[in-house]
């Protein structure tokens, strides 16, 4: 047999058997076994402040021309105690005074079982004809939502100021 | 114990081969054109995310389940706001319906064979082995091009399965419920690919395989078309529309073509163009503005017979769209763009109807009410406009038993009213904005960051046009080119023409083929330009995306001028291997910058967009001549002003691919759900903040 074809043929053939092999027709395999299994039980989250967000919150402007400002906070830590079902942690700046409220969510569940996590700040950028002042009044805020229920782990006042380089 | 099975089979293999081989050369041309096609493919895979990048999508995928259930209303909500407030989501008879229907019946087939699959495979393992094939089948048929068939077929094969071992062993689960999505994202891969076939096989008509080689692969891969390759809007649908009546244009007016093929391919520009209508109206409506009076004017024969035939053939190419609209609106001129948009509030039916068994969703004859909603269904309109002419709905259903026999002819004639008000306005506003708003005009397709932007701030994530097709930087070429020629003419040097060609007398110049395509191309762009700029710029564009099709078309007149095809020709080589280093080695040195500089979303796409600019520009090289350079003139200045040319052509192309790359991989991340596992933990570690 021509090797071209032998190759092909055989290259096909174990691509067809892999596909085979990890459908219905095999229950036995399972090549994506590997999933995420959904987090059972109730969401539920015991969590304690480790390391507040304290350090500098400021507008920086964005390089390259973007015209934006970035909201830079400095990373908070977590400990979370217990936790069942698929809880998560809003680490939320409040901007009051331009009625805008940035905030990241970090969705949680039973692999990030115990220990403390680290919450980075990253939200969407701010228009810089927006920002009229230097300064910017902000309340912080950290908590746990789950179940609709809404714990405040940490919540401060913190002034935020508009840095141009 | 496969050999003489195989040999067995041969016969029938023989035949079934000739038949798959005549497809092929109807398809791609030659083997040139299906590398083209593999290439883009391979590299669509890799950036290939099956989830949701634009919330425009999830009405195309509800309607896709809708159509695929055979019926063109829509309900059940799978995708998005489940409440069916979507964008695109129109309320018709308190019946839901979609959009891009033409788009929704091309993804049918990608649909119908993924469902047919899932019997057998699992959904991740089957996109893997996908990707394995596509990989085998490139191996294949570039060794087949460089004559090391063995070779070719090897290195595809252990890719090919390497990969699939790989990704398999990495596999996590994929919810067969992103069929839908799947389909429609294939079937735009593949659009996406036959664009740069078509742009090469242009080329490959006019003489200029290599021009052609280097435009196509560029168009799907060095373009914004790589970008939206794999986000299923009708932008790469209506551009493989323009370059396919590019195409077929050219070809009606080139020579040795018989007078019935020309005929036929007329025919095939005029249906491209109907067909489009039934993705989306407007774009077919500039299409057709521009393709008519040109082709009437330069038609090689103009008795009525030969008018005849291509009318028939769009009327014929029209009836789906004609059709789908007189299903839904019970006018057969009023487009989906032009149905009532649903709001989340109007009372709208999901599920089958009670009492109208097998009734294919198409309003009943005999006018079946629909239950449950009024006469008076609320028609406001939401962000499109509806004809305040138009006809309430209901008060056109067809009547009487026997089908459709009964049109409101006024209703039909007042939305081709609309349709027209709807179409001048923005033209006539475009105009405006062209000649007296210079600024909104460099915001669109100049320099995005940096002035000040309007409604375009959002995340500084929008380019503008030559930001994210710097290759049309060798555009810059024509002034210059321009300039030359009128010199050379009033010096009687030489003949006025701005693109390369033989012929020596300004009336024949004008008037050939490929002149004639020309003038298409740059009045295609234009029109589609004048159309949408007073919708620009626009948030959300991240390339300009409405003014997709005219990218295709600039890459085509980019392809025309004689500097570029001297700069590829000669300078082939150089720019294969800087292309090729640009997108290995360029790539991962854009992206330590961003990760090193801990740039932000707006700043990495702004960082690209700075670096293609200054790259762009310097595409103005090609447009030098030749004799300024030291030792001017010779064979030497010749061969190393060319190979300048094509090292400055691939560079630009490699930025281009690694920012589709990139963007894909580390800017523009969503949920992290690519279609390779392998390329999902690539991903993982290299994302950026927002």
């Amino acid at each position: 047999m021509d090797p071209t074809r032998g190759i092909v043929l055989t290259a096909l053939l174990i691509t067809g058997a892999v596909m085979v092999v990890s459908g219905p027709l095999v229950p036995q395999v399972d090549f994506t076994s590997r999933d995420v299994a959904p987090a059972d039980g109730q969401p539920r989250i015991n969590a304690t402040i480790q390391q507040p967000p304290v350090g500098s919150f400021t507008f920086t402007r964005g390089g390259y021309g973007t015209d934006v400002y970035y909201l830079e906070a400095p990373t908070a830590e977590i400990r979370i105690d217990s936790i069942s079902g698929s809880p998560l942690v809003l680490y939320e700046i409040d901007l009051y005074t331009l009625n805008r409220s940035l905030s990241t969510v970090t969705f949680l569940d039973a692999r990030t079982a115990d220990g403390t996590i680290s919450l980075a700040f990253d939200a969407p950028a701010i228009e810089s004809d927006q920002l009229q002042s230097d300064s910017y009044p902000a309340t912080v805020r950290i908590l746990t939502r789950a179940d609709n229920r809404t714990t405040v782990l940490y919540n401060t006042s913190v002034t935020v100021s508009v840095r141009d380089s | 114990m496969i050999s003489p099975l195989v040999e067995r089979l041969d016969p029938l293999a023989r035949r079934l081969r000739r038949s798959v081989g005549r497809l092929g050369t109807a398809l791609f041309g030659d083997l040139y054109g299906v590398v083209l096609f593999l290439t883009a493919l391979a590299v669509y895979f890799l950036v290939w995310r099956v989830e949701f990048f634009i919330n425009d999508n999830w009405v195309i995928a509800n309607t896709l389940l809708a159509v695929a259930d055979g019926h063109l209303y829509i309900d059940g909500i799978a995708y998005g706001n489940p409440s069916g407030a979507q964008p695109g989501m129109h309320v018709v008879d308190g019946r839901l319906y979609g959009r891009n229907y033409g788009q929704v019946v091309l993804a049918l087939p990608a649909y119908w064979l993924l469902e047919a699959l899932l019997v057998v495979v699992d959904f991740r393992i089957l996109l893997i082995g996908l990707h394995g094939v596509v990989l085998l089948a490139l191996g294949v048929y570039v060794g087949r091009l460089a004559g090391r068939e063995v070779q070719g077929a090897a290195c595809g094969a252990v890719s090919g399965v390497g990969l699939l071992f790989v990704n398999t062993a990495l596999a996590t689960g994929l919810d067969p419920a992103w069929t839908a999505l799947a389909a429609l994202q294939l079937t735009t891969m593949v659009a996406a690919g036959m664009l740069g076939v078509v742009l090469y096989r242009t080329f490959r008509y006019l003489g200029q395989r290599r021009t052609g080689i280097v435009i196509g692969l560029i168009a799907g891969l060095a373009s914004p078309i790589g970008f939206w390759a794999t986000i299923p809007k009708r932008h790469v649908f209506t551009a493989l529309a323009g370059v396919g009546i590019l195409y077929a244009f050219l070809r009606s007016r080139g020579g040795g073509v018989s007078l019935r093929d020309a005929r036929r391919y007329r025919m095939l520009a005029y249906a491209i163009v109907a067909l489009t209508a039934w993705i989306n109206a407007a774009e077919a409506l500039l299409l057709l503005i521009v393709l008519a009076p040109l082709d009437l004017l330069t038609a090689r024969v103009g008795s009525p017979r030969d008018v005849a035939w291509p009318a028939g053939a769009f009327l014929v190419a029209l009836v789906p769209f004609l059709l789908t609209n007189l299903l839904v609106a019970g006018n057969p001129m009023e487009p989906a763009n032009l149905w009532p948009s649903y709001r989340g509030v109007e009372p709208v039916l999901l599920g089958d109807p009670s009492g109208v068994p097998g009734n294919g969703g198409t309003p009943t004859p005999g006018g079946t009410p629909t239950p449950g909603t009024p006469a008076g269904t609320p028609t406001t309109p939401g962000e499109t406009q509806t004809p305040a002419s138009g006809p309430g709905p209901g008060g056109v259903t067809p009547t009487g038993g026997g089908g459709f026999s009964i049109v409101d002819v006024s209703a039909v004639l007042a939305s081709l009213g609309v349709a027209f008000d709807q179409f001048l306005g923005p033209i006539t506003r475009g105009l405006d904005v062209a000649l007296g708003d210079p600024e909104r005009l460099e915001h669109i397709f100049v320099r995005s960051g940096g002035l000040g932007l309007r409604r375009a701030a959002y995340q500084g994530v929008d380019m503008t046009l030559l930001e994210s097709t710097p290759i049309l930087g060798a555009l810059l070429a024509v002034p210059v080119v321009v300039l030359r020629r009128i010199v050379a003419f009033i010096s009687g040097e030489s003949s006025f023409s701005v693109f390369r060609s033989g012929d020596s007398s300004f009336l024949r110049v004008a008037l050939t083929p490929a002149r004639q395509t020309d003038l298409l191309a740059v009045g295609t762009a234009v029109v589609f330009s004048l159309f949408y700029i007073p919708r620009l710029p626009l948030h959300v564009q991240v390339t300009v995306r409405y003014l997709l099709p005219v990218v295709p078309l600039l890459l085509y007149a980019v392809g025309r001028l004689g500097a570029f095809q001297r700069a590829i020709d000669r300078g082939f080589g150089a720019f294969l291997w800087s292309y090729a280093g640009v997108v290995l080695v360029g790539t991962q040195v854009l992206l330590a910058w961003v990760v090193l500089n801990d740039l932000r979303l707006g700043e990495a796409v702004q960082l690209h967009a700075v670096v293609n600019l200054l790259g762009g520009v310097l595409l103005v090289w090609i447009a030098i001549p030749e004799r300024w350079l030291p030792g001017g003139g010779t064979r030497g200045a010749r061969s190393w002003h060319a190979s300048v040319g094509g090292v400055l052509v691939g560079v630009v192309a490699g930025l281009t691919t690694a920012f589709v790359l990139l963007a894909a991989w580390s800017y523009f991340v969503v949920d992290l759900n690519f279609a390779l596992p392998l390329v999902e933990r690539l991903s993982e570690a290299i994302t950026i903040q927002t």
